[in-house]
């Protein structure tokens, strides 16, 4: 095959888009540079059709494809080779449908989280999906990386309120997942098939959700504890009762001014406001119970605030490449495991960390299981710092086998380039791996889009 | 494709006899004939034989055995589906999981239970209902229909409207492959790589067969309140419905039968005592914390007086509740009562079409001359509408099925899907194409030929044959005449 | 064309099997599906195989004979089933076909006409036998027997029967020759009793404390003389012809009064007569009088609560749970109506037994016909008894015998009485405290 120079490309793809092709000149030096998916080559198509043509001609040029929604996942996925063309999903945005009585809208892929929450509002509905950076973050990308937040305890996350997408594979086909109905089970669940995919098996270009009602009421309670024993016990005694927390969050720092340098809880409760007021009393009871300190709790509208400023705070802690502080390295882990156990891997990630010289910070959902440990350096120098990459690939390793002995597993959600190439960033491969990559091969026979960035090579 | 051939069947026979024991191996044709079919009874076909495994291990034997000799196979729960997905049409074997029925493993604390495939979904809420949990899925079904089937179905209920299908339950399982190697899938939530769990549930044994499931289970309610509303007009019925959502209330349950459906339940094991000149009845569920409860199902009473019911009440106490909705989950069983047979379609509608929808419903009643009676999740806008047609009469059979796919192609129409949570086993294959184009399908049969390369497992389900293989059987009541 | 199966006479009615959808809700409801799993073994397997033999595609042979065999006749499939499918008439009629066709053979035949043809019907070779049963146990012989383990040469079923079968201290209530005892009080209702055969002889206790219960109530009591047994085995057993003559024995023999009830104390013979008017349908000559007579027939317990009860004033200090037979639950409806009985007794604690309508299986003769499963059936039953209980009260003469077995067989303690039992201890307890407070 006769693969096509950069600029030959560049003249196609322009011609494809109405000139929705940009070259990217030279190496990037910025600081966020090390986080980012680097090409010759982005491409802004205007519509499906035009992501059609691009991925069509990319396949059947040899052309390796990174699709790209609002860049806040750059950093995630094993990064073997740059791509030779990143898919940019920017243009293709806005609501397509927002039908509020049957809950549900349909939005194009690159329309961000913000904006459909703000469509969503004005008819008092919400998505209840907290990924952090909202601004960026798109609703394709959030379904590809299956990113979800603090909330996710009560809410679940996008796998639960996906029910339909459009597609566009390598070769070119248009697809539907699934149906614009909140019940479906038609033919196999598609849908999952992207969830969490990567952009490995196909472009996103639609997206339709469930949404539910606004919360009428938010409370919020913040707890302290002077050890984690007393956090074990509290975890057992909450979720043992038929409160209802939205967010039930272990945590080791607050806003500056709850903070006092201890482990905290940040419990949230969304119903209606006597149900509300109602948990909060009960909390208060179980936690005095349990050696729990409660250090402020509020409901209505200053619950609604003091919940924003304490979640925000904590969802602003997880990196994008935007927000890399120049002349640091920042590495961020997801952790999952059961429940119970994530009380004890805030002590020991925490400690892994301080073994090879680090300090991390850490947020575990105790209702979900799903945590994150961050650790920042900065660097003595410009560039990477051989003694801390060394720090950092040791703890990524200790805790990746500190889940894996719990039944769990840790993903670098967040590193550097130069620090993936030498781990393993989705932790060890498992024994479907064979299926997975069967999936992969029929779908994606020619590996165009993102090769070697999931699991396995995939 | 061909029934098995015998003495590869024969030497099958005898291999799972030394495997399971004589007693869990049936081949004689007495004993076949009561797995001719599972709730769905317009298609029907013997199994091979039946083999009854015990474990994980087994099964991967079985199947590891059915593979390398190329006889086809199914895996069959309770036999409660209802569109013929567990139905031997080319003389499978089934494997049937109902000895595999134990409920392996509770954890509370981190709110799990790991079951076999076998295990009764309403025995798991019993089972766990002493210390306050439940496990939230509760198809019509439940007390006789397995987990392992609702996971193959992927099984929904009257309370998904607000806790979700079966999908949104399952973290874990056990697969045996249509080879017979067992995997694990999924465990702790986002289990990297492709979203296999997803993916299996609800792929109505065609990848494979799952041998273990952990599943979430929930704290129970603090307190349900319950609304029965009774309705002169369908619409008006199905406007509250609407208005509901709009209030900002999540029902746990929201619930329709008309007239007709009515008429069944009332003939039924179950009445509750309604008035038979009603056109529709509601059932609005609310449940979670009690505090503010009150004044959600309040809400509830007083839309439903906007839309000028004739009568609203709250259950009294809990027997009032189980008995309205002993009465509900019995509504398909009933419809014996009213007729000798019925056809139960399950498509799903946006629910703000639902008066268009129903109306349409009518008008094709009338012009195939079939009554239809509407039970439905009216929340989630799957609607279950009910063919009554008589078998015995020539050529009901065939315009009950042809009725049916006409009410598939106006949900289709309005935006809906042609199954909610029956599947589409054999009975909607055809109806696949009124909502997917030919390459949609193809991308689907592609996944399946990962999981399933060479057509074993439960083969000519789910999609569309080129040419279909399946006659609608006679009535056997011609037959005899 | 096909040929249909049944040829005999009251062949399975096509619209009792019609009825059927063949939506699995009775599964779970079936003693005999829950330990086997199979679909042959389940209510809509059952039915199925009937529908198929009504067919044609089915024979009348030993296959298709084993799960129509296996059934309990319990009919909990018929308390689940949303449709009303008659499944305990569509296994007596199809076990009917099989014992036209396939009439019973060797042991089975000879047992079969022993009790069922030469010993249920006739009183007096019951009383004979009961007799011979009590010189049995008082004459030493039992305790001889036992000693020299002469018990061992019978089966391991009627070995634990003869262990468990109570000391038969009272004479049969219908020998007694007494034709009409008057009501204590004043008089409410005048009612029929029905003795039974096996009752009479092995719980005779239990037949008097029917008669005294509703002597207490108000009620005058009248024991035909003619009466025989109800024929309800015959029928489970496919022998229609022998169940038919019976009952047409009885309603000769009830008829002839004017009764406000028959009552009866068996949930067994009491679902069979109800059902009087099913059988002799196509009976020129009794079908109305049959129809007639099933709709007086009343449960003791449902009698009495339709009757109002004149509650015990004495208490019972007792912890008590409640199984429910088979026949009253599931064939009769009759639930609330005992525990209505039991709570109404001062004192005692009534408590809920899991699974209680679930068949002990005792089933009729099921329990010597099919020892293993029955005794799974029994073995899960006794498991389920909460700690704590004195006893457990039932309704039914067939679950008395085979909870008394699970007693025996499970070193257990617990008192196996009849609901009438305990309404009777606490009259009696009454009139002794009366008694005293008179004599004090």
């Amino acid at each position: 095959m006769n693969r096509p120079s950069v600029p030959e490309a560049a003249e196609v793809l322009a011609e494809m888009t109405g000139g929705g092709c940009v070259v990217n000149e030279g190496a990037d030096s910025s600081a966020d540079a090390a986080y980012r998916i680097c090409s010759g080559l982005t491409v802004y198509p205007r519509n499906e059709e035009e992501v059609a043509n691009v991925l069509k001609w990319a396949n059947e040029n040899g052309y390796r494809v990174a699709p790209q929604g609002g860049g806040t996942k750059d950093a995630l996925g094993q990064a073997v080779t740059d791509p030779d063309l990143i898919i940019s999903m920017q243009k293709i945005n806005g609501i397509v449908q927002h039908s509020a009585g049957d809950l549900i809208v349909t939005a194009y892929a690159g329309t961000t989280i913000a904006q459909l929450q703000q469509t969503l509002a004005r008819a008092g509905q919400v998505l209840p999906i907290d990924p952090g950076h909202e601004e960026q973050t798109t609703l394709g990308g959030l379904v590809a990386a299956n990113t979800s937040g603090l909330k996710r305890g009560m809410y679940g996350s996008i796998r639960d309120y996906l029910i339909a997408t459009r597609v566009v594979y390598p070769d070119g086909r248009r697809l539907r997942t699934g149906a614009k109905v909140v019940k479906n089970v038609a033919g196999y669940d598609m849908n999952k098939l992207f969830v969490g995919s990567m952009g490995t098996l196909g472009i996103l270009t639609e997206v339709t959700v469930k949404v539910r009602p606004l919360p009428q009421s938010t409370g919020c309670a913040l707890l302290q504890a002077d050890n984690l024993e007393h956090i074990q016990k509290l975890q057992a005694a909450l979720l043992d009762t038929q409160l209802e927390p939205c967010v039930f969050e272990l945590t080791d720092r607050l806003p500056d001014e709850f903070d006092a340098g201890k482990a905290y809880v940040v419990v949230t409760f969304e119903d209606v406001l006597p149900s509300v007021r109602y948990q909060l009393e009960q909390l208060r009871q179980i936690a005095s119970t349990c050696g729990v300190q409660v250090l402020d709790s509020s409901d209505g509208d200053e619950g609604k605030e003091m919940a924003e400023k304490v979640l925000g705070a904590i969802r602003k802690r997880w990196p994008t490449p935007d927000h890399v502080v120049p002349a640091s390295t920042v590495v961020a882990l997801k952790l999952s495991s059961l429940l119970a156990d994530v009380p004890a891997l805030y002590d020991k990630v925490r400690l892994a960390a301080e073994e090879c010289g680090l300090e991390a910070t850490f947020n575990g959902g105790l209702s979900s299981g799903i945590s994150r440990a961050i650790v920042t350096v900065h660097n003595e120098e410009r560039v990477g710092n051989e003694h801390h990459d060394e720090a950092l690939k040791q703890w990524i390793m200790k805790t990746q086998s500190l889940l894996e002995e719990c039944g769990g597993h840790a993903v670098v959600e967040f590193a550097p380039k130069r620090l993936k190439s030498s781990i393993a960033v989705w932790g060890k491969d498992r024994p479907d791996m064979v299926l997975m990559r069967g999936i992969k091969n029929k779908i994606d026979p020619q590996g165009t889009l993102n090769p070697g960035r999931f699991v396995g090579g995939i | 494709m061909d029934k098995v051939d015998k003495n590869k069947l024969n030497a099958f026979i005898q291999f799972a006899k030394d495997l399971l024991g004589d007693m869990y191996v049936l081949h004689r044709y007495e004993d076949l004939v009561a797995y001719e079919c599972d709730a769905y009874v317009i298609h029907k076909g013997a199994p091979s034989a039946v083999v009854f495994p015990a474990d994980t291990e087994q099964t991967a034997q079985l199947v590891r055995y059915l593979h390398e000799h190329e006889i086809p196979f199914l895996p069959r729960g309770a036999g409660t589906g209802l569109s013929g997905g567990a139905i031997p049409l080319h003389g499978e074997v089934i494997i049937s999981l109902t000895r595999m029925n134990k409920l392996l493993h509770v954890d509370y604390l981190n709110r799990r239970a790991v079951v076999q495939p076998g295990y009764i979904n309403l025995k798991l809420t019993h089972s766990i209902a002493a210390k306050g949990y439940y496990y939230a899925p509760d198809p019509s079904s439940q007390a006789s229909c397995t987990i392992g089937g609702n996971v193959g179905e992927n099984a929904g209920g009257a309370h998904c409207l607000k806790y979700g299908v079966t999908t949104n339950h399952v973290l874990g399982l056990k697969l045996v492959t249509c080879e017979g190697d067992v995997v694990e899938i999924g465990g702790v939530p986002d289990t990297p790589g492709y979203d296999l769990l997803g993916l299996l549930t609800g792929s109505e044994g065609t990848l494979g067969i799952v041998t273990e499931i952990t599943v979430r289970i929930l704290k129970t309610p603090q307190a349900v309140k319950t609304a029965l509303a009774l309705f002169d007009d369908v619409e008006d019925a199905s406007r509250a419905v609407s208005d509901i959502i709009a209030r900002g209330i999540v029902p746990a349950a929201l619930e329709m039968m008309d007239k007709t459906a009515i008429e069944g339940v009332e003939n039924g094991n179950y009445p509750v005592g309604y008035p038979r000149d009603i056109e529709a009845v509601l059932i609005v569920e609310v449940d979670g914390i009690e505090a503010g409860l009150q004044e959600q199902i309040d809400q509830v009473i007083e839309v439903c007086r906007q839309h000028r019911v004739r009568e609203v009440v709250q259950a009294k106490n809990d027997a009032e509740r189980a008995a309205w909705w002993a009465n509900r989950k019995t509504a398909f069983g009933a419809m014996g009562t009213i007729s000798p047979d019925y056809l139960v379609q399950d498509g799903v509608i946006p629910r703000t079409k639902l008066p268009e929808v129903l109306l349409k419903i009518r008008k094709i009643s009338e012009r195939y001359r079939l009554r239809i009676a509407n039970v439905f999740h009216a929340g989630d806008g799957n609607l279950h509408p009910l063919i009554l047609f008589d078998a015995r009469v020539p050529g009901e059979t065939e315009r009950a099925v042809k009725a049916g796919s006409e009410v598939l192609k106006v949900c289709v129409e309005v935006g809906g899907s042609i199954t909610g949570e029956h599947g589409v086993g054999i009975e909607k294959m055809e109806d696949m194409r009124v909502l997917f184009t030919e390459e949609e399908i193809a991308a689907q049969t592609d996944i399946r030929d990962v999981f399933n390369p060479r057509g074993l497992c439960n083969p000519g389900k789910m999609f569309p044959q080129p040419a279909r293989c399946v006659e609608v059987k006679k009535p056997a009541s011609m037959e005899i005449s | 064309m096909n040929k249909r199966s049944f040829i005999y006479e009251d062949a399975p009615d096509e619209n009792k099997f019609s009825a059927c959808v063949h939506c699995g809700m009775c599964l779970e409801a079936c003693p005999t599906y829950q330990e086997t799993g199979m679909e042959m073994h389940s209510p809509r397997g059952r039915v199925y195989l009937i529908k198929s033999a009504a067919e044609g595609k089915l024979e009348l042979n030993s296959f298709f004979r084993h799960p129509i065999d296996t059934c309990l006749d319990c009919r909990a499939c018929e308390t689940a089933c949303p449709s009303n499918v008659q499944v305990g008439a569509l296994i007596e009629e199809t076990r009917g076909q099989f014992f036209q066709a396939d009439p019973p053979r060797g042991l089975s035949a000879f047992l079969h006409r022993l009790f069922l043809h030469k010993l249920f019907p006739y009183p007096k070779r019951m009383r004979m036998l009961g007799s011979l049963l009590k010189f049995y146990q008082k004459s030493g012989l039992q305790t001889l027997a036992r000693k020299l383990n002469l018990v061992k040469v019978l089966p391991d079923h009627l070995a634990e029967m003869e262990r468990a079968l109570p000391e038969l201290k009272r004479p049969p209530v219908l020998a007694s020759g007494i034709e009409v005892l008057p009501a204590i009080g004043e008089k409410r209702a005048s009612v029929a009793v029905v003795t039974g055969c096996v009752m009479d002889v092995v719980y005779s206790d239990v037949n008097e404390a029917t008669v005294n219960v509703l002597r207490k109530n108000g009620c005058e009591v009248w024991i035909p003389q003619n009466q025989t047994c109800c024929g309800a085995l015959h029928v489970h057993a496919g022998d229609r012809e022998m169940a038919k003559k019976l009952a047409k024995a009885n309603i000769d023999a009830f008829l002839a009064r004017d009764v406000d009830a028959i009552i009866i104390n068996a949930a067994g013979c009491g679902s069979a007569m109800k059902e009087y008017g099913e059988l002799l349908k196509n009976d020129k000559e009794y079908a109305h009088q049959a129809k007639q007579f099933a709709e007086k027939v009343k449960d003791v317990s449902q009698f009495l609560l339709e009757l109002g009860l004149i509650a015990p004033k004495a208490s019972l200090n007792m912890t008590v749970t409640y199984h429910d037979a088979c026949h009253l639950a599931h064939a009769q409806g009759i639930r609330s109506e005992p525990r209505t009985l039991l709570q109404s007794i001062p004192g005692l604690n009534l408590i809920e037994l899991p699974d209680a309508d679930r068949c002990c299986g005792s089933a009729g003769i099921y329990n010597l016909t099919h020892p293993e499963m029955a005794g799974r059936l029994l073995e899960r039953k006794m498991d389920d008894i909460p700690h704590g209980c004195d006893a457990v009260a039932m309704g039914n003469p067939g679950c008395m015998m085979q909870f008394a077995v699970g007693v025996v067989r499970h070193g257990r303690k617990e008192e196996i009485l009849h609901t009438v039992q305990l309404l009777d201890r606490a009259y009696r307890e009454e009139e002794r405290l009366q008694g005293g407070e008179q004599r004090g």
